[in-house]
């Protein structure tokens, strides 16, 4: 794993906290700061525009009121202007009425035709129908309504500007004009046929003409008509007053309510009379041609009523009627003139919004990059800090570590030097204590040790001492062949408690021991010595064994302090008999074996213990063992080995192995029982001593018939057989050859009998020579208890057959046959016997 | 009885002494029964051998069996008793003896 200093794990964890800190408050404080902005942005745009609204509403209803307003009153001005001229000329057709009604009372007065030296100067001028008039006739008419003279000039005078002529046209056909302009008017001028004469004779009131251009070149006329009635009530002619269009209606064509508006007058056919774009050239645009104005406006126009009216087209129309000529006024004024201002506001209120955002904006920003300096600063800092306290943290361990170390490389009486009080502190004073209990304790570990080795010495050298006293050499006695013996001591301690031993008492006569000392160790090493030395020193020849082990007891219990007791098994075999005297103090049951059969355990009577009671009898028993029988001994550090579940290794145990290896020689026997203690005990401690003892009787001594020789029939056997009677026969001088016969004759019939008479087990066998003489002749007797067997009874094999065809059973008794001179065999008290003669003298 | 062994490539030269018989004709046929194989050329030489026994005679036979079928087996320096063991067995028949 890749190593992390605790100092980068401080350093980096609050690096983390830090920055984790940092960019969240930052975030929330910069969503803040948009969310303002944009709350601020909106409502403020909102604002404008409700301002806007609201403001362009406030406008527009103020505005449709000035403009109602203004058009009335605009309405009223034209409208009184032509009720004062409707008014004149009403007071002339009156005087007119009154001159009619009494001439009389009038002077009559002259009036000249046009003359061009009076112009400039108000004069009344006569003018004619036509050349048809007689002028005489009309003399008295002319001479009376000249009077008129009188109430036309003072109004003339007073309405100079608006004015340009006053005058009378009868039907009588003469016509009295009154102006300035002598020299435009006419001789002659038929006004019979003018629109106007026409008009005011039809209604029989006061009229106003549409504007005209005036026939004598004034400029745009309008007139002002009305018909006349004589003392009879007849008409008898129109009395007129010509208005110039542009003094007349100069308040029309002033009207100005903003930027594209204008004034203009309708009558009452819908026709535009006076506007400020006219072309007077007799045509007239009426406003209810679908091209000129807004249908509603047109309708409401000629509704003579006064309002004011949104178009669809973005136009506003005012109008009021004027009722002295039956006409109406009307104001044309643009919708966005109106709500201009409005919109202004609303323009300007977005503007600073935005340029309040802007302002926000760029304050934020600038805050976000103060800001962002301030957090790597901040995090410079915190690194900084945190390097320099993780510093602070960690160096103090390091120097522990390398306290440590140095104690852990042996300098125990290293002291790590304590400059903190706080946990690393602590833990120094901890490593120091540590450091000096180890220094202790391996000081008198050191010396316990030294102490342990001693003893350790001591016990290796009491050890070497024990198995030196116990017979370890084997074969203990390679001459004699009348037994075997192995045996084996494993202690469980370096010094144990149990002990064998085997000894000659005398020529004939084997002693073997097998015993186990209460208790282990060096004080049971100790009377183990005292044991062995005084069972064998009592072991003598012809003694019995029952009285040895009283001495042995007795002496025993003299100097047994320490309460121990020991368990004894001896025996002494009778090499010559195969008698087995023994005795038994406490110990297990021998194992038997006979020859060919299994081992068993042998019951023994058991006395007590010796060193146990001072007075205790023990009784010696006998058994016989025949050659090829076997003995075994052993402790019960044998059958109590214990394995890792507790169980024992128990009798059943011992008694299998011991028959599964029944033919094996106590050499084998012994270490394979070993094995299979091993194998069952596995890793489980061994708790006691195991001792083992097997003693084989091989053959009896032959003190009195040194020409028979009994042996186990085994084919190891073989060369005892053939030395046994190679040496007879070396007594009678045999021929080489001869011997050699005999020595295969023995190897056929004494390895047939090992291999087949007891086959599976084994069993004794005998081999008797007997001499003959004349002729000298040999006679070799073999004799055995196993299965009878006739080997003479089977055909002798075909000695001709080839390599292949050859079977080679019968072939050793077939070559006995050919080289002994007579073969017998017969079965007699459950014995094979089979003898072979050889002559030895030709 | 000793063994005395020379091998040779595909020669095998077996030189016996002592006594052939029961207990000592096992360690032959084990000598014979790891050794064989590959071997054409066997010789046993009886020179140091004092007689032998029918179980000598079994494990001669067997081996002549299998060197029967792999090559040859040839017995030298065989004495007298041997001889007559052989002779008396019809083994002279069998056995190439030199």
């Amino acid at each position: 794993m890749k190593r992390r200093p605790i100092r980068r794990q401080v350093q980096r964890m609050v690096l983390v906290l830090c920055v984790a800190a940092l960019v969240l408050t930052g975030l929330l404080w910069a969503g803040s700061l948009f969310t303002l902005r944009d709350t601020v942005q909106r409502d403020n745009r909102g604002l404008g525009g409700s301002a806007a609204d609201a403001g362009g509403e406030a406008l527009l209803a103020q505005m449709e009121q000035n403009l109602y307003k203004g058009v009335r009153s605009e309405a009223a001005v034209v409208d009184e202007k032509l009720e004062r001229y409707a008014g004149y000329v009403r007071d002339f057709v009156f005087y007119a009425r009154r001159l009619y009604e009494e001439p009389e009372a009038y002077v009559p007065k002259e009036v000249l035709p046009p003359d061009a030296e009076s112009q400039y100067t108000y004069t009344m001028q006569l003018v004619l129908r036509d050349e048809t008039v007689d002028e005489q006739a009309l003399q008295d008419e002319v001479g009376l309504l000249a009077n008129l003279v009188h109430i036309w000039q003072p109004v003339m005078t007073g309405e100079k500007e608006t004015i340009a002529s006053i005058y009378l046209c009868t039907e009588s056909g003469f016509m009295i004009n009154y102006d300035e302009r002598s020299d435009l008017t006419p001789e002659y001028f038929d006004y019979t046929g003018s629109s106007w004469y026409q008009a005011a004779r039809n209604a029989g009131r006061v009229i106003f003409t549409v504007p005209y251009m005036d026939t004598f070149g004034r400029g745009l006329m309008l007139t002002c008509a009305a018909p006349m009635f004589n003392a009879a009530g007849r008409f008898s002619g129109v009395m007129c007053i010509d208005m110039m269009v542009e003094d007349m209606c100069r308040s029309v064509l002033d009207i100005n309510f903003g930027a594209g508006s204008y004034g203009f007058l309708v009558d009452g056919e819908g026709d535009i009379i006076v506007s400020p774009q006219m072309n007077y050239d007799g045509t007239f645009e009426n406003v209810r041609d679908p091209d000129c104005l807004a249908h509603e406006a047109a309708r409401n126009i000629m509704g003579s009523t006064a309002g004011v009216t949104p178009t669809s087209g973005g136009l506003y129309y005012a109008y009021a009627p004027i009722d002295a000529a039956n006409w109406a006024l009307v104001i044309h004024v643009p919708a966005d003139m109106v709500t201009a201002p409005a919109e202004d506001i609303r323009t300007d209120i977005t503007a600073r919004t935005d340029a309040t955002a802007g302002v926000m904006d760029e304050s934020i920003l600038r805050t976000g990059i103060i800001s962002l300096v301030i957090f790597f600063l901040i995090v410079g800092a915190v690194v900084a800090v945190s390097g320099s306290f993780s510093r602070h943290l960690t160096g103090p361990l390091l120097e522990l570590r390398e306290d440590v170390e140095h104690i852990s490389s042996g300098d125990l009486t290293h002291q790590a030097a304590v400059r903190r009080n706080d946990e690393i502190g602590d833990l120094a004073g901890a490593f120091n204590a540590m450091a000096s209990s180890l220094d202790s304790y391996i000081k008198d570990l050191t010396a316990v040790t030294a102490e342990k080795e001693r003893i350790g010495a001591e016990l290796d050298i009491a050890t070497h001492i024990q198995a030196s006293m116990l017979p370890c050499i084997f074969p203990p006695f390679p001459d004699r062949k009348e037994f075997d013996i192995f045996a084996s001591m494993d202690p469980a301690k370096e010094v144990g408690g149990d002990f064998y031993d085997f000894f000659m008492v005398d020529d004939t006569h084997l002693a073997v021991v097998v015993a186990d000392v209460s208790g282990k160790g060096v004080p049971a090493a100790l009377f183990m010595v005292i044991g062995k030395t005084l069972i064998k020193d009592h072991t003598t020849p012809g003694r019995d064994l029952g009285e040895v082990f009283m001495e042995v007891n007795r002496l025993l219990c003299e100097g047994n302090s320490e309460e121990m007791f020991i368990t004894a098994f001896e025996g002494v075999l009778d090499l010559e008999t195969g008698e087995l005297r023994f005795v038994n103090a406490g110990h297990e049951m021998p194992f038997i074996c006979p020859a060919g059969g299994r081992y068993e355990p042998r019951k023994v009577r058991p006395g007590f213990v010796l060193a146990g009671m001072e007075t205790t009898r023990y009784r010696m028993g006998t058994m016989t063992l025949q050659p090829g029988d076997r003995l075994f001994q052993y402790t019960d550090g044998v059958t109590e080995a214990t394995n890792a579940k507790n169980e024992l290794y128990g009798m059943e145990r011992l008694e299998a192995v011991l028959n599964r290896n029944v033919n094996a020689a106590p050499g084998e026997l012994l270490p394979a029982v070993k094995a299979d203690i091993d194998d069952f005990v596995g890793d489980a401690p061994q708790f006691d001593d195991i001792t083992m003892l097997c003693l084989e009787f091989k053959q009896m001594m032959n003190a009195s018939d040194p020409n028979e020789l009994t042996v186990q029939a085994a084919v190891e056997n073989i060369p005892a057989v053939t030395d046994f009677v190679n040496e007879r026969l070396e007594a009678l001088d045999c021929p080489v050859k001869a011997q050699m016969q005999i020595d295969v004759a023995i190897d056929e019939l004494f390895g047939n009998i090992a291999q087949y008479a007891y086959d599976p087990a084994t069993g004794p066998a005998t081999v008797r020579v007997d001499v003959e003489d004349d002729p000298l002749a040999v006679r070799i007797t073999f004799i055995d208890q196993g299965k009878p067997y006739d080997p003479l009874a089977r055909a002798d094999p075909d000695v001709t057959l080839s390599a292949e065809e050859r079977q080679i059973g019968g072939l050793g008794i077939f070559m006995v046959k050919k080289t002994m001179d007579d073969v017998k065999y017969e079965y007699r008290d459950g014995q094979n016997i089979l003898t072979v003669k050889k002559r030895l003298a030709p | 009885m000793t063994i005395t062994k020379e091998l040779n490539g595909s020669s095998l030269s077996l030189a016996l002494a002592g006594r052939l018989d029961t207990a000592t004709a096992p360690q032959l046929e084990a000598e014979l029964k790891q050794s064989l194989a590959g071997v054409t050329d066997l010789t046993l030489d009886f020179a140091g051998l004092e007689y032998l026994s029918s179980a000598g005679l079994r494990v001669l036979l067997g081996a002549q069996k299998t060197m029967g079928r792999q090559g040859t087996m040839v017995i030298r320096n065989v004495n007298e008793t041997i001889m007559e063991i052989f002779e008396v067995t019809g083994f002279v028949d069998i056995l190439t003896i030199q």
